[in-house]
Order: structure tokens, then C-alpha cells, then sequence
């Protein structure tokens, strides 16, 4: 169901990039919402097991994935609205839309991920999503909001990359170089 | 021979600190691609030979080539100036980074690790903190974009030095290279030289909470 979820996010914010009617905007928009909140109770009913290797469905992460997925409904509607009110053009509503659903299904693999490493790049896509969203408005101040904020957060994730190599070395003194934190007996 | 590989980095950021020039930067920047592959290829003994290919792209047809022909053409497009307009005089800048490879050498010799090569780290270190110092003392946007290139050569030297036990965090460390350069050379090619006209970091002060 992980892969299932996370193929589905994507190929559905590919179509939202690539479709420029209204009605099948709203309509991806919505089996979006859908799939979420199906996740999101799936993933309830699979507590603390361990799917495709490195995504676990531990406490921590559960908690996080129902308030993402309880907040994920307001702000597709909020977008909604923003975008109709705005008289925004077909491709950047695509534009918009796609990297919405992009980031919210980053955050979720995020929360589920077992190992450092994939937490890391997923955080990584979240970055990407997120400044397209922040350049939405292409103007002077959007230019130089986006480029501070890609500056900045690539440069922490930098330091982010330099932390797990240090945690890496250290690790191996306790005669280890295993770097998932949530083993399936440890739970 | 990877000592004096690694001997030629650290002398190159000197270089770095005391040129005139944007084009030495980048060409810099380029001879730093060089080595990291001449370096990882002495290096990395036991490595499948796709992972090798992998890590030949990235550093001699990326780093060596492909970035330095980018920031050749977006200096030429947006027709910025010759000289890299430091706050502090570069003499000044050339105490600073030996005092930067001083205090790591100072450092390293105070960490008592066995499974840590220490000359990676006090490259990588350094290299670290001269990037970071590069983009806190140069005016031009361009000059911060290639201080975060350097800062990830020395992040690239760090993983080398774990990289016989991890061949994967070389891989990631290759991953985010590609995908942070061509997101910030991306955006600067696009757009800051179309709408800034001339691109100090003094220009992008209009963000406010009103």
C-alpha cells in the first residue's frame, strides 16, 4: 500500500502538471484528498509494521502522518478557493497544484521512513516542491524570497549530509554501520 | 599520492583566497573536480565498477566540466564584472583561511579516532570553513553560489573517508551535489540575472514582514 500510495501521489501530480482542464483539476485534486485519508487509516490498521524495507509505521510517525493528513484537507480547499479568486492561469494552477500534492507525499515518506538516509532525501524533495510553491507569483519579491529560502535550506542540508556522515563514523566504533533507527523485533 | 592530492586542494583554496578574478574561481572550482576523482579513484579499492562510472560523471564530467562551462556562460550572459569585490582586502582573507586550516589541523590532532583518515578531515574541514567564509566576505551572488560548490567538495572529501565501509553515502553525497547545483545554478540562470540588474546581495533586501 506504500508503494501504491506513493506511485499513485506522484503520477497524480504528473497529470496535475500536464492537464490544463479545471474539471479534471478538481477531480485529481479530490481522489487525492481521498488517497490520503485512506492511507492514513491504513496505515492506523498496520501498526508497527514494516513495508517495503525502509518505511515503518512506528507511534511517532503515525502521529505526525493523521495531523498531515487532517491538515492536508483544509489546505487543498484553501487552494482552491485561492487560486478560483485569483484568476490564475491554467499552466500556473498545474504548476501550483502539482507541487502541493508533491510536497505533502514528500512529508509522508518522510515521517514513515525507517532509515536516516531516506529521510534525508525525502527531505530533500520536500525543499524542491516547496520552493516552486514559494516562486508561484514570479514576481521581484518571490524571485528573491525563493532564492533565500533555496540558499538557506541548501546549505542545512549540507550540514544535514555532514551530521549522518559523522553519526556514521561514530557508529562504527560501536562495531555497527547499520543507520535505520527502527528495527522490526526492537518494537 | 592521495596526501598530495590533498596537499594541492588545501594550496588551491589559498589561491582562491588571494584571486582577483571570477574566471580563476571557476577555474579553481574546476581543477578541485579533478582531484576529488584522482583522489577517489586511489582511494576507493573495492568499488563495483557501475559505482566508479557513477563517480567519474559526477566529479570530472560534472565538476571538472559541466559546472565550470555554466558559470563561464552565466557570467558572460549576465555580463557581470571581472573582479570579485571582497569586504576585506585579500591579504586579510589569506591569514584568515591559514588560520582556518591551522585550527583544523590543531583540531584533528586533538580527536583520537581510529576508523578517521585524518588528513580527509582536515581537507574537508577546512575546505568547509573556507567555503562558508567565501560566502560571508564576497559581494556578487555568483561568488556565494561557488563558495557552496566548495563547501561541497570538502563534504565530498568527508564521505570519501567513510566511503570504503559505505559506498552508499558517496552515492548520496553525488545526489545531493547534482541536485543542489542545478537547483541554485538553475535558478540563477533563469531568472536573478533577468530581474536584478546587477547582482550584489545588496539588491535583495525588499523582503520585509509589513
Amino acid at each position: 500500500m506504500t508503494g501504491i500510495y506513493l506511485i499513485s501521489a506522484f503520477v497524480i501530480a504528473g497529470l496535475i502538471f500536464a492537464n490544463r482542464n479545471s474539471l479534471i483539476n478538481n477531480i485529481l485534486i479530490v481522489i487525492f484528498g481521498i488517497l490520503q485519508t485512506a492511507f492514513t487509516i491504513y496505515s492506523c490498521y498496520h501498526y508497527k509494521s514494516t513495508v517495503l524495507e525502509y518505511f515503518t509505521f512506528d507511534s511517532l510517525g503515525l502521529l505526525l502522518l493523521m495531523t498531515l493528513s487532517v491538515i492536508t484537507i483544509p489546505a487543498l480547499l484553501h487552494s482552491y478557493l485561492y487560486i478560483k479568486r485569483h484568476d490564475e492561469t491554467p499552466s500556473s494552477r498545474a504548476i501550483y497544484f502539482a507541487a502541493l500534492i508533491f510536497l505533502i507525499a514528500s512529508i509522508t515518506a518522510a515521517y514513515l521512513a525507517n532509515h536516516i538516509a531516506v529521510i534525508w532525501i525525502f527531505t530533500e524533495m520536500t525543499t524542491l516542491s516547496a520552493s516552486m510553491l514559494i516562486y508561484h507569483h514570479r514576481n521581484k519579491l518571490a524571485l528573491e524570497g525563493t532564492w533565500k529560502y533555496v540558499f538557506i535550506c541548501a546549505i542545512s542540508i549540507t550540514f544535514v549530509f555532514i551530521g549522518i556522515l559523522f553519526l556514521s563514523l561514530s557508529l562504527q566504533h560501536a562495531g555497527s554501520n547499520d543507520l535505520s533507527f527502527c528495527k522490526p523485533d526492537a518494537l | 599520492m592521495t596526501n598530495v592530492l590533498l596537499i594541492i586542494f588545501i594550496i588551491s583554496l589559498l589561491y582562491v583566497s588571494i584571486a582577483n578574478r571570477i574566471i580563476t574561481y571557476v577555474r579553481v572550482l574546476a581543477l578541485q573536480g579533478v582531484i576529488l576523482f584522482g583522489v577517489t579513484f586511489l582511494q576507493l579499492k573495492d568499488i563495483q565498477t557501475w559505482n566508479l562510472v557513477l563517480i567519474l560523471l559526477e566529479t570530472v564530467v560534472f565538476k571538472a566540466v559541466a559546472v565550470p562551462m555554466f558559470l563561464g556562460y552565466l557570467i558572460k550572459r549576465n555580463k557581470i564584472t571581472r573582479e570579485t569585490e571582497p569586504y576585506l582586502p585579500h591579504f586579510i582573507s589569506l591569514i584568515i583561511i591559514t588560520m582556518i586550516v591551522v585550527i583544523t589541523i590543531l583540531l584533528a590532532n586533538s580527536i583520537q579516532d581510529t576508523h578517521l583518515d585524518k588528513i580527509f578531515f582536515i581537507v574537508s574541514l577546512s575546505t568547509l570553513f573556507t567555503g562558508l567564509y567565501f560566502i560571508a566576505s564576497r559581494k556578487k551572488i555568483i561568488t556565494h553560489v561557488m563558495g557552496y560548490l566548495m563547501i561541497e567538495n570538502g563534504v565530498f572529501v568527508l564521505s570519501l573517508a567513510v566511503g570504503n565501509e559505505m559506498p552508499n553515502l558517496v552515492n548520496l553525497g553525488i545526489m545531493l551535489d547534482v541536485f543542489a547545483s542545478v537547483l541554485i545554478l538553475g535558478i540563477f540562470l533563469n531568472k536573478i540575472g533577468d530581474v536584478f540588474k546587477a547582482v550584489d546581495v545588496d539588491q535583495l533586501s525588499n523582503l520585509k514582514d509589513y
